[in-house]
């Protein structure tokens, strides 16, 4: 006998609220699927129920304390039904130990995306600003290779964003509704067909993250700058993205430089980079850069 | 302790801090305040990209990675991928021992994301003997294994804690890392006498000392590591100075920071006095 089953029963018990209440209810049907001897049935049905309910309230508070950390706006909204969605998510996706803490903080932002979005219970917004969020934290979270300063524009470019660069589009204006939240006043609920398109920049070895709001023909050119595309693939990319007929070689090229010069392309896909570095987990740092 | 004792090889550490990215800025200007640091290795085995800052920390003092998802007592076999990058940050260390709780963390399928207690029967010891084996063997330094703070019992044990450390230290020659605070708590919430309970324990064996301060929630005193070293457990130190010749302190404060850095300093040096004196006691 190594104790397996009983610590596997154990573990059940402190993480799985319905489970626990089966075994305070109808111990008998919460132990036939573990093979106890008499000994450690007797230790199982020993227990401490308000100590067993007191740590397993404790281990929910911990993890959710991470979400609250990581998503302050969707917290600060004060709705009951976010802290519903926290304790379900908390239940429904139990951690096994190989997400990790950070992956567990994205997939938490994930879940409410899906269920905020499906609901008619929260405001509309609220899906947008929980993913928003969940972007936010992983530039803050996720390590993105120092910024190259970039070379000039010539034949051979492909102009690709830089590695740690994300461009999110929002149905909603999330950075407004972002303010309002959590300066206590009620957030626009209207959404623009255009959207909102905003560029993430995760943090780098030298520099912090950052995260800016670009215009529409803006988050065109970013679009188009895949890599893939020489220049006037770009230009033409953005042109038939827009609708417009007009030649745009000069305000495609010109908007290309700026973004070249902040960081937010390089003139060719940089070889070997990864989009960012392993996941790790930096909440410390949260810092809420409003530009870069 | 014998020659052949992997512990008596370990220095004298003195008195120092948990490593907080929260301070970071206020540890890294204190190393006249600080002997030596404490980090998370779960916080330093995720990607390289951590290894700049380990290095540099490394540089200014010495680090002992304390770590808290082993999962000790695991009857099931310790994870060999989670060994493997736990070996990699104690190895860019260099640190004398390796320390973890003496706790059970994960099952298959299940992280508790906390630590848990152990059943403190003969079965359980059996597992922790061969898990301490087989971590001290991959690391190639002792392991150093901290008593936890715990909600309550489990029922049928065989043995008492000091009794299961006693028996596993005979068994593994690892040391143990005695959270002095942890040891307070638990007597508080479990009415028992600490100084007893130290009388029971095998206490040529403690190499390192964790203090901290914790807070009342619905009548259980908590381990927050959130407020100042309570004086009681003040008071255990001045006992256990008397007992042991201490290698090291460190002042764990993970929340709640003061505005001024100075106030976990001033911890950090009274424990470095007692320990200190302490020291100079049990060597005469
Ligand atoms: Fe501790």
């Amino acid at each position: 006998m190594t104790t397996s089953e009983l610590q596997a029963c154990l573990a059940r018990l402190y993480v799985d609220d319905a489970f626990r209440e089966l075994f305070l209810r109808w111990p008998e049907a919460a132990l036939q699927g573990y093979e106890l001897d008499p000994v450690e049935d007797r230790a199982v049905r020993g227990l401490d129920v308000a100590a067993l309910r007191f740590f397993a309230a404790s281990l929910r508070n911990k993890r959710v304390k991470r979400f609250r950390h990581a998503y302050p706006a969707l917290f600060a909204l004060g709705h009951p039904h976010v802290d519903r969605l926290a304790a379900r998510y908390h239940q429904v996706c139990g951690d096994d130990g190989r997400l990790g803490i950070h992956e567990d903080i994205l997939a938490f932002g994930r879940f409410i995306e899906r269920c905020a979005a499906g609901d008619d219970i929260l405001p509309p917004y609220v899906s947008d600003l929980a993913r928003f969020e969940r972007h936010y934290y992983a530039a803050s979270a996720e390590v993105a290779p120092a910024v190259r300063p970039a070379g000039a524009l010539d034949e051979e470019s492909r102009p690709a964003r830089h590695p740690g660069i994300r461009m999110v589009t929002f149905d909603h204006d999330v950075v407004a509704i972002e303010e309002a939240v959590t300066s206590g006043r009620k957030p626009s609920e209207e959404a623009s067909a255009g959207g909102y398109p905003i560029v993430f920049r995760h943090r780098t070895p030298d520099a912090p993250h950052g995260m800016v709001r670009i215009n529409t023909p803006t988050a065109a050119v970013v679009d188009a700058c895949d890599g893939t595309r020489p220049m006037p693939a770009v230009v033409d990319h953005v042109r038939s993205r827009l609708g417009i007929a007009d030649d745009l070689t000069t305000p495609v090229t010109e908007t290309v430089i700026r973004l070249l010069d902040r960081g937010v392309l390089t003139p060719v896909p940089l070889d070997g980079s990864r989009d960012t570095a392993p996941a790790e987990v930096l909440v410390a740092d949260w810092v809420h850069d409003e530009s870069f | 302790m014998r020659a052949s004792d992997p512990l008596a090889r370990i220095p004298y550490l003195g008195s120092g801090l948990g490593y907080r990215r929260q301070i970071r800025d206020a540890i890294r200007a204190a190393t006249d305040e600080i002997d030596f640091l404490e980090i998370v290795t779960e916080q330093f085995m995720g990607s390289t990209d951590k290894d700049g800052e380990l290095a540099e920390i490394c540089e200014r003092f010495t680090v002992i990675p304390h770590g808290v998802g082993l999962s000790i007592g695991s009857a099931a076999p310790l994870d060999s991928d989670y060994l493997e990058r736990v070996r990699r940050v104690s190895d860019r260390t260099g640190c004398p021992y390796y320390s973890e709780h003496l706790a059970l963390t994960q099952v298959p399928g299940i992280d508790i994301g906390h630590l848990s207690p152990l059943w403190f029967t003969e079965p359980a010891l059996a597992c922790t003997i061969r898990n301490v084996r087989r971590v001290q063997d991959l690391l190639g330094k002792p392991l150093v294994l901290e008593n936890v703070t715990y909600q309550f019992d489990i029922p049928e044990a065989q043995m008492s804690q000091a009794e299961f450390f006693g028996r596993l230290v005979d068994a593994t020659d690892c040391g143990i890392l005695l959270d002095v605070t942890n040891l307070h708590i638990n007597s508080v919430n479990h009415h028992f006498d600490p100084i007893a309970f130290l009388a029971e324990m095998p206490v040529e064996r403690i190499v390192q000392i964790h203090l901290a301060g914790g807070f009342w929630s619905d009548g259980i005193l908590v381990d927050g590591h959130s407020e100042q070293v309570h004086p009681e457990v003040w008071e255990l130190l001045a006992h256990l100075t008397g007992l042991v010749d201490l290698r090291g302190s460190i002042l764990e404060h993970d929340d709640n920071f003061p505005d001024d850095p100075g106030v976990l300093f001033q911890q950090v040096a009274r424990a470095r006095e007692m320990i200190s004196r302490g020291r100079a006691r049990v060597q005469a």
